[in-house]
């Protein structure tokens, strides 16, 4: 039965990711605040794309050098060479005719603070440029734009990449791949390297922003750190098992067991849901744990009881492990309640997952565990020697209950002093030399990272572009990247036009010809102009309305209005991620309240509710006494608190029934399993990056205090049954 | 008498010139020179019938160049390696961009350096050939690189002891004459 579940899983999971992974990464489906629209959403991920998708290079020689040149062509050549970018001096081209073609009807200023001296000091600048020294003019330009308008609108509206110094050139444009790829960041990365290896020994710098060099560092830096804790983490478990069970190969039969049970999970999850969210995967991580101690605990019964027959170990392990099955299941049944879609598809992976780790432990993992053909005595030796390490350290004595109030007290000092931590700007480790190259870009062309965006939004085209300069009139941000700057509405065309005309054109435009003798031509310049493509980035059709996109450097002292709403990415996800630490936090509740309920129901005895305080209070410890040496909660500590949940059931069901029965040999199995969930998860603590480490301490701080609580069920089951005897 | 008159003013014309060829410096030595000269520059642009004429001084220092044109309007612009200001009219100082340091015509021509009055290492640049000049030498360039050709099609430097006259052709026709005097 269960074989033909697993082959009717791996069957369905091959269809089912054959028509593309059914995985959700995408992090704004997590995003809670329904006051956005599907477009305003479809807006902020398209400008979010876009965002991501920029890269920019600032080349920089030696003082009086212009070697930078050259370099940055270079650069730009490697780089479209190898499919991965397209230069924006391939747009320039495009936006210079939109804006030669559209000059009389753009501005820099807002309309009303162009003044006659600005009229005065356009017409002086343009005759600099003339008399000056090397201003770019020509002929033809001079006579269909003798005030050099489209000049000035070049620099205005290029904010300052113009204004670099001749040893300074930047290299801006797109990446034609997805940033957040791990094939196109080291493809770049490839390229980069080569490039500085040819000039950084020439004297040339380079300074670099891009969403991809920061995902480049952080996969980087999670491949170091996964190598590193997941190799320990895998030597740890293979030497634990080799110590305690003398087999090796039960490693590979435990990661056999895990893979099989997520199968199972994912499986069903994905029979109830289109698509399962990758974070829910992260709380999967639970399934690890438990299937782990499941396993522990088969293998216990065998050199833990001389060897008894497949019966009686499976008599052995039926009630513990069904009772911790159950508890943990009805636990996370209770997630239905919350009604949120991510939590719903949680229990469903949860609750099957953990069961098929059941299943596969009793009915699959037990026939095949047979009793060694030699060394029986020597694997005995292995097994008492853990025993006896395990009494020793689990005592049911005085000395534990002290470590327990110790533990609770300090735990609930964290509780007073604990803060939490939402906000993903500090999730991930940042390299400092980045960040620093970052900022000498901004200094030069403003804020290239700013997550912040204003969305406006209108039934026409037309309305929304009004909409957007109504806004963007009323606020100071010198960085504002909008479309409205290059392609107004007609209102504010009309209104550039005609204050042109009377503050420019009409007094200086005939004496102004005459002195540069640059008459009238007889025909208009032909210049064929097109709409440049990336605006259309900055614009979003959706159901009949429109919606325009601008860039903002900040969100400080902005708000939403009728038809403006101020996106601001970053808080967005933190908010989103304050909302669902809550819900965990109120699921761990749910889950602790249905399986106390289950607990009762199933033992009709008051002490059997330990088998759910117990863990109920390591996970309270697990999250909050960390908070003692400065550890934020965050949404991750609740994820590790909820495999907490699973494994500390676990511990304290099988003690429960070793303390009713006064076995022994389940303080071993315990103790090797929570070794082994620590090895496994605990050491994620020691990740650079947030959420891994918070989910890792709240593991590695949890399962100690899940060990020690779990004395007391057995405490209490030995009591009781003393008092019942 | 007069044809004696004349003869002896050519005699001391040719003596003059003669001298001075024999004090000019070659070419490729002549360096940057700190100091003041006034210069008159003649911009013709396809398209344009007259000439675009502006004259004044150039200061040139170690680091810097200001380049003062006095007629026929008043503009200050200063050249250093941190960028390009100009001033018009006695206003402030602001930086220029595409209008200045930016534009290939003076980033990638050489210009700069060839109107700090310094012609050394220019083959490294630029295809060095002699153009006649009876008062001292000439020397024509022509840019080396594809993305300065796009630009410039050649400049001609005249000069003796310093750079005389710098002509930029630019590959649209349109020529820039500077022509710089002592005073």
């Amino acid at each position: 039965m269960c074989v033909i579940w697993l082959v009717v899983c791996a069957i369905f999971l091959i269809g089912r990711f054959s028509n593309g992974v059914p995985i959700d990464t995408n992090i704004q489906s997590i995003l809670p605040n329904q006051t956005l629209s599907p477009a305003v959403k479809a807006a902020m991920d398209r400008s979010g794309e876009v965002a991501s998708n920029r890269v920019v290079f600032l080349v920089s020689s030696k003082e009086g050098d212009t070697l930078n040149v050259e370099a940055s062509n270079a650069l730009s050549k490697k780089l479209i060479e190898a499919g991965l970018f397209k230069n924006d001096q391939a747009d320039n081209e495009e936006l210079g005719r939109w804006i030669f073609a559209n000059r009389n009807e753009l501005l820099c200023e807002p309309t009303e603070n162009f003044t006659a001296e600005t009229a005065q000091f356009i017409r002086k600048t343009a005759l600099a440029s003339v008399y000056g020294v090397g201003g770019p003019v020509t002929g033809d330009l001079l006579k269909a734009d003798p005030f050099l308008l489209t000049i000035r609108l070049a620099n205005c509206l290029s904010n300052g990449v113009a204004s670099l110094p001749a040893n300074q050139s930047m290299l801006t444009g797109k990446l034609l791949e997805p940033a957040y790829a791990m094939d196109t960041q080291s493809k770049i990365q490839a390229v980069v390297s080569a490039w500085e290896e040819e000039w950084l020994p020439q004297g040339i710098e380079l300074a670099r922003v891009g969403a991809v060099f920061h995902a480049a560092y952080g996969a980087k830096s999670a491949k170091t750190e996964m190598t590193f804790i997941g190799g320990m983490g895998l030597i740890g478990v293979a030497m634990l098992f080799w110590s305690v069970f003398g087999r090796v190969l039960n490693v590979i039969a435990v990661a056999s067991l895990i893979a099989l049970s997520c199968t199972s999970g994912l499986a069903a999850t994905l029979m109830f849901y289109a698509e399962i969210h990758m974070l829910v995967l992260v709380f999967a991580a639970m399934l690890v744990g438990v299937v782990a101690d499941y396993a522990v605990h088969a293998m216990a019964t065998g050199v833990g009881n001389d060897w008894p027959s497949e019966m009686d170990r499976r008599r052995h392990l039926l009630r513990p492990m069904s009772v911790s099955m159950l508890t943990t299941a009805a636990g996370f049944a209770g997630l239905f309640f919350l009604g949120v879609p991510l939590f719903q598809q949680l229990a469903v992976l949860a609750i099957v997952g953990v069961f098929t780790a059941w299943a596969l432990v009793l009915f699959i993992f037990l026939p095949l565990d047979k009793t060694p053909a030699s060394n029986e005595g020597a694997l005995r030796i292995r097994w008492m020697r853990t025993l006896s390490f395990a009494t020793n350290f689990l005592p049911i004595s005085m000395q534990s209950a002290v470590a327990a109030a110790v533990f609770i007290i300090i735990g609930g000092i964290g509780f007073l002093v604990a803060q939490p931590l939402d906000d993903v700007r500090r999730f991930q480790p940042q390299k400092s030399e980045l960040v620093e190259q970052e900022k000498s870009i901004s200094n030069i062309i403003g804020s290239t990272s700013s997550q912040v965006f204003l969305v406006s939004k209108g039934e026409t085209l037309d309305e929304t572009k009004q909409n957007e300069e109504v806004y963007l009139e009323e606020i100071v941000d010198q960085n504002v990247f909008a479309l409205t700057r290059f392609d107004p509405s007609q209102k504010l065309r009309l209104a550039n036009s005609a204050i042109l005309q009377e503050k420019l054109f009409s007094p200086y435009e005939a004496a102004h010809r005459a002195q540069l003798g640059a008459m009238e031509p007889d025909e208009a310049l032909d210049v064929s102009v097109k709409r440049p493509s990336w605006f259309s980035d900055l614009h979003v059709e959706d159901e009949g309305k429109h919606y325009l996109i601008a860039r903002l450097s900040s969100a400080e002292g902005l708000s939403n209005s009728e038809k403006n709403v101020i996106v601001d990415t970053a808080s967005e996800y933190s908010q989103a991620f304050a909302s669902y630490r809550a819900l965990s936090g109120r699921s761990l509740i749910i889950a602790v309240c249905v399986a106390l309920v289950f607990v009762f129901i199933v033992y009709r005895k008051p002490f059997a509710l330990s088998i759910v305080l117990a863990p109920a209070a390591a996970m309270l410890c697990g999250i909050y006494l960390p908070a003692i040496w400065g550890q934020q909660i965050t949404f991750f500590s609740m994820a590790g608190a909820m495999v907490l949940f699973g494994v500390s059931v676990d511990y304290s069901a099988f003690m429960w029934e070793a303390g009713r029965k006064q076995e022994a040999w389940t303080k071993a199995s315990v103790l090797v399993g929570a070794v082994t969930t620590m090895l496994s998860m605990g050491l994620l603590a020691l990740s650079e990056t947030l959420p891994v480490r918070s989910f890792g301490i709240t593991v590695a701080v949890g399962v100690i205090c899940a060990l020690i609580f779990s004395t007391f069920p057995y405490y209490l089951a030995r009591k009781d049954a003393l008092n019942a005897d | 008498m007069f044809s004696l008159i004349a003869s002896s003013i050519v005699f001391m014309a040719v003596q003059s010139a003669s001298e001075t060829i024999d004090t000019c410096s070659e070419p490729l030595s002549v360096a940057q020179e700190a100091g003041t000269r006034t210069f008159t520059q003649e911009r013709s642009l396809v398209g344009i019938e007259q000439s675009l004429v502006s004259s004044g001084r150039v200061e040139v220092s170690e680091d810097v160049i200001r380049w003062i044109v006095s007629d026929p309007i008043e503009i200050s612009t200063v050249i250093s390696s941190g960028g390009m200001t100009q001033s018009i009219e006695g206003g402030p100082a602001q930086p220029i961009g595409a209008a200045g340091a930016s534009n290939p015509l003076l980033s990638e021509s050489g210009l700069i350096k060839l109107l700090k009055g310094d012609l050394t290492n220019v083959e490294a640049s630029f295809e060095v050939n002699e153009l006649a000049n009876e008062d001292g030498w000439g020397v024509s360039l022509i840019p080396k690189a594809n993305e300065m050709a796009q630009h410039v099609s050649g400049i001609e430097v005249y000069g003796c002891t310093k750079i005389d006259t710098i002509k930029v052709n630019q590959s649209n026709g349109d020529t820039i004459k500077v022509s710089f005097s002592e005073g």
